[in-house]
């Protein structure tokens, strides 16, 4: 059972080594690769692809606009996001725009296929640099608004964790619980950034503040 | 011998008394009494006369007042002393004390005593006969008047003073004005005596000014009020020149009311003159009137007065009016001696008016007796006398009025001198004013320039540092961006290449997983620029978050096991970019060493943050290394190096099969 793929990178050279890297990894299969996001909504309904490989930063329509159509009319399918940077808002963005997870292009070589069957398997990476935005936003919205995303004390407990610096292992230590629970409450709590993916309340917070 | 002694203490004593006439000062314990006391004293002893008490006093005064430093009583002590000097004829003392008062009044701006002083220098120069000084403090007084209180005693003194200055002028009307305003004045201040004296100088100008009837009304007010004020002499004399108003107008019965009151005064107060001086009018009324008996025997009464008491002026008329009332009863014989007698006094006193008079009577007596020969004579002398006087009233006229010019001419050119003073000196003062104006206007505007060029230097260079840290930002972003991206298909690129080799063991595997490392390596160094030029990581705890992050990635898939210990607030610590590029890298350094090749298990690390460093210290337990003997020590190196550039402290330890420490001091400022 092959892993059906979609890239979208506007760098030609990136995009080129992506396809070789997909290419030659016997469980992924290329569906298609484009430099431009504009007509996403047309080639995701037909290509039916299980993760999309998305650049965030591109000419036209960005990353960010197209997960949000792409999450109009398909909530399943996983999309991971490609950036430079992790401490960057559009990152935020992207996960409270529907986005599965990200990866940081220095890693592509090493994680692609693992953070492929990680999103797959329902996982989330979320950097130290993310967790501090979504604390930071959940801190500047008026109450209820926050309460509304209905973290939970933990969740709460493992962002406020993340966001100094501590890694999965850290926290899980700290906490006594194992590395997967850390991974499933970050997960939800990238659901729960979703579900409110159409008022963007976090991000907005966070935006607002660093504009 | 006990009464001698007696006798002896008692004439000391008298002794004693009559040296000390002053009272003694010393009782009045109040400096101000005492100088009071002083004040009051020294002006009695002027009044009766007792000058040189009044000297003394007054010296006791001004030193009782230099003692205690009060410059104003010192100044009104030398004010009186002046007076009393000149009182005394001692012009030179008394011009001596005015100008060191005057002097202390103008360093302490007293205007008053100021005044004071100069209205007693024109006392003392009138007394002087010193016309040209008179002249120049009448000015001064002038000019001083806007300055004094319009009701002042000082105000209504200088007015009258400038009454009398212009009168002698003949400047009527002017000094009709000042009369008036010093009357005002002494009427507010209840000066009755001075308003006396006022009267009579109106009425005296009211006769230059051919006024008479004016001029008995103002004599008749001032009789009056020395009536009131019981002043027997004033109002004696002031009857006697009521007696002489009306009987040139030839009103005797008035006159003759007049002089009776005088005589009676006169006769009151033994007073000589006023007595000769009324019997001589008596005689003169009854004269008139033909009543030759009544006549004869005032002016003999007039005459035996004058003579028996040595009055000169009212001797001379007595004999002369008694000699004409005799020429005119045709008795020449009984006349030519009193006549004789007139003109001879007239010629002892060298009144020409009086000796023309005198030899114009004799000639026609002397021609009443059929001495033609010495009517002729006499006729004669008349004569010479009175062209002689007549060109001697002319020459002496000239004179006079060539003083006079000389004198309006000086008074002119002083006022024009001095309003030329005043003008350079008010425009002198406006420049001055203006210039100043100028400065401290040219200043403001300077400073305010200076603040608002400023303030826009330090707004446009913060936008510029804002603007320039944004754009260098951004540069490095978008380089990253796209130089990352390269690199990472490169990076990608050799992956694929090895996974497509299989055998990394080859010449070709190896060189494909160096370009794969080196590619890693500089995303990373560029990824740590990046972050260390951007601003919003410049505080510490930034810093530690990056710190934990690359810790976290690099020992966790070694299992090695770490642990960060903080100590203190890092919030407000800010570094600038290179220090916080070379504290990330140094750290990186020690944390990747170890990892790399201490072998460790455990890595401690540590940071404390006191008022002016920050230690950081990196512990592993792993194998340790001899740095002699190390084969590679760049990495050393690098640290040492870093940590020069930020000036701080490094140390490296290691114990061989124990582990190694990096402890680094970093001051912060």
């Amino acid at each position: 059972m092959h892993i059906g793929i979609v890239v979208y990178e506007d760098n030609n050279n990136l995009r080129e080594s992506l396809c070789n890297l997909i290419t030659f990894s016997k469980d992924l299969l290329l569906l298609g690769n484009y430099a431009r996001v504009d007509d996403v909504v047309a080639q995701i309904k037909e290509l039916q692809p299980d993760v999309i490989l998305m650049d965030i930063d591109m000419p036209g329509m960005n990353g960010i606009e197209a997960v949000k159509q792409i999450r109009l009319f398909n909530q399943q399918v996983q999309i991971i996001m490609l950036t430079v940077f992790d401490d960057n808002r559009h990152v935020l963005d992207a996960i409270c725009a529907g986005a599965s997870g990200y990866l940081l292009k220095k890693y592509i070589s090493d994680h692609l296929i693992e953070s492929i069957k990680q999103v797959l398997q329902g996982e989330a990476p979320m950097s130290p640099g993310i967790a501090r935005m979504v604390v930071q936003g959940m801190q500047q919205l008026p109450k209820p608004v926050a309460d509304n995303y209905n973290l939970t004390n933990r969740e709460k407990e493992i962002l406020s964790n993340l966001s100094k610096g501590n890694s999965y292992k850290l926290i899980a230590a700290e906490l006594t619980i194992s590395i997967d629970t850390v991974r499933t409450h970050i997960k939800k709590v990238y659901e729960k950034l979703h579900v409110h993916s159409q008022t963007e309340a976090v991000s907005k917070a966070v935006n607002e503040k660093l504009v | 011998m006990k009464s001698t002694l007696l006798t002896l203490v008692i004439l000391s004593v008298f002794v004693c008394k009559l040296k000390a006439q002053e009272p003694d000062w010393n009782k009045y314990n109040n400096i101000s009494d005492r100088l009071n006391a002083i004040q009051q004293y020294g002006n009695n002893c002027i009044k009766k006369q007792q000058f040189d008490a009044a000297v003394r006093t007054f010296i006791a005064g001004m030193e009782t007042a230099r003692r205690a430093s009060l410059d104003s009583f010192v100044c009104s002590n030398l004010v009186s002393l002046g007076v009393a000097y000149r009182y005394g004829s001692k012009f030179d003392s008394s011009l001596q004390c005015l100008i060191e008062a005057k002097s202390i009044a103008n360093k302490k701006n007293y205007i008053l005593l100021k005044a004071m002083a100069e209205i007693e220098f024109y006392g003392t120069y009138t007394r002087m006969g010193k016309s040209d000084s008179t002249a120049v403090t009448i000015i001064r007084l002038k000019d001083m008047l806007p300055l004094l209180d319009s009701n002042g005693r000082e105000t209504a003194k200088i007015e009258m003073y400038l009454g009398h200055n212009t009168r002698h002028k003949a400047n009527y009307t002017e000094a009709l004005a000042h009369y008036y305003r010093a009357l005002r004045s002494f009427t507010y201040l209840h000066d009755s005596l001075n308003e006396g004296n006022i009267y009579i100088s109106l009425a005296m100008t009211f006769v230059n000014l051919n006024q008479d009837e004016k001029a008995l009304g103002y004599h008749q007010q001032a009789a009056k009020l020395f009536n009131l004020m019981g002043r027997k002499y004033e109002l004696a004399n002031e009857l006697i020149n009521i007696t002489d108003m009306y009987y040139t107008s030839n009103r005797l019965d008035s006159a003759e009311i007049a002089v009776q009151k005088a005589l009676e005064i006169g006769k009151e107060l033994n007073d000589k003159a006023v007595m000769a001086y009324a019997y001589l009018h008596l005689g003169n009324i009854y004269n008139y009137r033909q009543k030759f008996p009544e006549a004869e025997k005032y002016f003999l009464q007039s005459i035996h007065i004058c003579e028996s008491a040595g009055i000169q002026n009212t001797l001379g008329e007595a004999y002369e009016g008694l000699g004409q009332m005799y020429m005119a009863q045709q008795q020449p014989l009984k006349a030519a001696p009193y006549l004789e007698k007139h003109f001879l006094l007239a010629k002892r006193d060298k009144d020409n008016g009086e000796i023309i008079e005198g030899l114009l009577n004799m000639a026609q007596n002397e021609y009443a007796l059929h001495h033609y020969e010495k009517a002729y004579q006499y006729q004669l002398s008349y004569s010479s006398y009175k062209d002689s006087a007549y060109s001697e009233s002319t020459a002496k006229n000239m004179a006079e009025m060539d003083a006079k010019y000389q004198a309006d001419k000086k008074e002119k050119e002083i006022a024009l001198l001095k309003k030329d003073q005043q003008l350079s000196q008010a425009s002198l003062q406006k420049q001055k004013a203006f210039q100043y104006g100028a400065i401290v206007f040219l200043a403001m505007i300077l400073l305010i320039g200076f603040l608002v060029v400023n303030r826009y230097r330090v707004v446009q260079r913060s936008k510029r540092l804002i603007a320039m840290e944004r754009i260098r930002n951004n540069i490095a972003r978008d380089l990253h961006d796209d130089i990352g991206s390269t690199l990472t298909s490169i990076n990608i690129l050799s992956k694929v290449a090895l996974q497509q080799q299989g055998n990394s063991n080859t010449m070709m595997g190896t060189s494909m997983q160096k370009i794969k490392e080196r590619s890693s390596a500089i995303m990373e160094s560029m990824g740590d620029i990046v972050w260390a030029i951007n601003p919003q990581n410049d505080t510490f705890e930034q810093m530690i978050f990056r710190m934990k992050e690359f810790t976290a990635e690099i020992l966790d898939p070694l299992n090695i096991n770490y642990h960060f210990k903080e100590l203190g607030n890092f919030s407000n610590i800010k570094l600038d970019i290179k220090k916080r590029k070379d504290f990330y890298l140094l750290y990186k350094e020690a944390v990747n060493n170890a990892a790399k090749y201490s072998n460790c298990k455990n890595l401690d690390v540590y940071l404390e943050q006191d008022l002016q460093h920050l230690h950081l210290q990196v512990t592993d337990d792993g194998i340790g290394f001899n740095e002699k003997v190390i084969k590679n020590g760049n990495g050393l190196v690098n640290m040492r190096e870093r940590a020069e550039a930020m000036n701080a402290k490094i140390n490296i330890e290691s114990v061989i099969g124990k582990g190694t420490a990096i402890t680094l001091d970093v001051p912060i400022t």
